[in-house]
C-alpha cells in the first residue's frame, strides 16, 4: 500500500516504524535504532515525540499501553503496509544504483 | 549565592535557536538557568556557577502527550520548567553539542509551533487593543479614563505588531 503522505518517506519515519515491529516506547525506539545503526542514526527525544504523534494520528501506530509516565507503541496493519511499500521502493533505488558502480 | 536577573529575554530572543544559544553562552559564562516558570519570559534569574557546556533546547507543546516528559527524561533531558506552552530543557555535554530535533521535519514543525503561539498571542493584543480603542472612542467616560483607554490601545496594538513581526521572523529566520 502506498501512501503519498509517506512515499517517499524520511529516514526519521523509516527507522520509528522498522523499530515498532516490537513494541517499544519513545527512549527504546532511539536505543534501538542507535544499535541498529552502530550509531549512524541518532534520534533526537523532540524528533521521536513529534513523529510518533504524526505517525499516530495517521493511523500507522499505536498505543498499546501506558507503563507510569512511558507510553508504549506498536506498528499496526496500515503501518506495516507502508513501510513494506517503502523498503521496496528503497530496494529499487539501490538496484538501479547499483548499475552506476 | 550570587544571582543576576535578565529581564524580557524571551522577548530579545524569540527565534528559538537564538534563545537557545543566548542560554549556552550564559552557561558558559558560569551564569547558569535551573528554572523557569510562567514569569520568567519577563524576568529570568540566573544563578553564578561554574562555567558549563549545557545545551539547551525550548519546545512547545500546547497538549502534550502523557509521554512527552518522559521520553525526554529517559534521553537525558533535565525539565528546566516551563513559561505558557514553551517547555525548556537542558542537558550538560562534553564533546558533540545533543540535539532534542535530529530531522528536518521535526525542527520546522517546532518552528511552526512558536510562530503559531507567536501569532496567537498578537492575534489576541490585538483584539484587546482594539477592545480599547472602541471604548475610547465610543464609550461613555470621563475624560481621564478616556485617555487611559488610548493609551492602552496603542500600547496593545505597539506590542500586537512587535510580536506579529516576531512571529514572521521565527518563519523566516534559519534555524542555527
Amino acid at each position: 500500500m502506498r501512501d503519498r503522505r509517506y512515499s517517499p518517506m524520511s529516514e526519521t519515519m523509516f527507522h520509528i516504524l522498522l523499530a515498532l515491529r516490537d513494541e517499544r516506547h519513545g527512549y527504546g525506539i532511539m536505543q534501538h535504532v542507535a544499535d541498529l545503526t552502530e550509531g549512524r542514526v541518532i534520534l533526537g527525544a523532540g524528533t521521536v515525540y513529534m513523529s510518533l504523534g504524526k505517525l499516530e494520528s495517521d493511523g500507522l501506530v499505536k498505543v498499546t499501553s501506558r507503563d507510569g509516565r512511558r507510553t508504549n507503541y506498536v506498528i499496526t496493519s496500515k503501518g506495516t503496509d507502508v513501510l513494506r511499500a517503502e523498503a521496496r521502493r528503497i530496494a529499487d533505488l539501490y538496484r538501479y544504483a547499483k548499475e552506476i558502480s | 549565592m550570587t544571582t543576576k536577573s535578565e529581564w524580557f529575554a524571551s522577548f530579545r530572543y524569540v527565534v528559538p535557536a537564538d534563545f537557545e544559544n543566548w542560554l549556552e553562552a550564559q552557561a558558559r559564562d558560569g551564569w547558569l538557568c535551573e528554572r523557569v516558570g510562567q514569569w520568567s519570559s519577563i524576568r529570568m534569574t540566573f544563578r553564578k556557577g561554574e562555567p558549563a557546556k549545557y545545551r539547551y533546547v525550548a519546545d512547545v507543546q500546547v497538549h502534550p502527550r502523557p509521554d512527552y516528559q518522559s521520553t525526554y527524561k529517559d534521553a537525558g533531558w533535565e525539565r528546566v520548567g516551563q513559561m505558557a506552552s514553551e517547555t525548556l530543557w537542558r542537558r550538560k555535554y562534553e564533546g558533540e553539542r545533543p540535539e532534542a530535533f535530529t530531522d528536518g521535519a521535526s525542527e520546522r514543525a517546532r518552528t511552526h509551533g512558536f510562530a503559531g503561539a507567536a501569532g496567537i498571542a498578537a492575534g489576541v493584543m490585538a483584539v484587546g487593543g482594539l477592545a480599547a480603542l472602541w471604548a475610547w472612542r465610543y464609550a461613555d467616560m470621563s475624560s481621564r479614563d478616556a485617555r487611559q483607554m488610548l493609551v492602552a490601545g496603542i500600547v496593545f496594538e505597539a506590542m500586537a505588531a512587535s510580536i506579529a513581526i516576531a512571529a514572521l521572523r521565527i518563519r523566516i529566520k534559519r534555524e542555527r
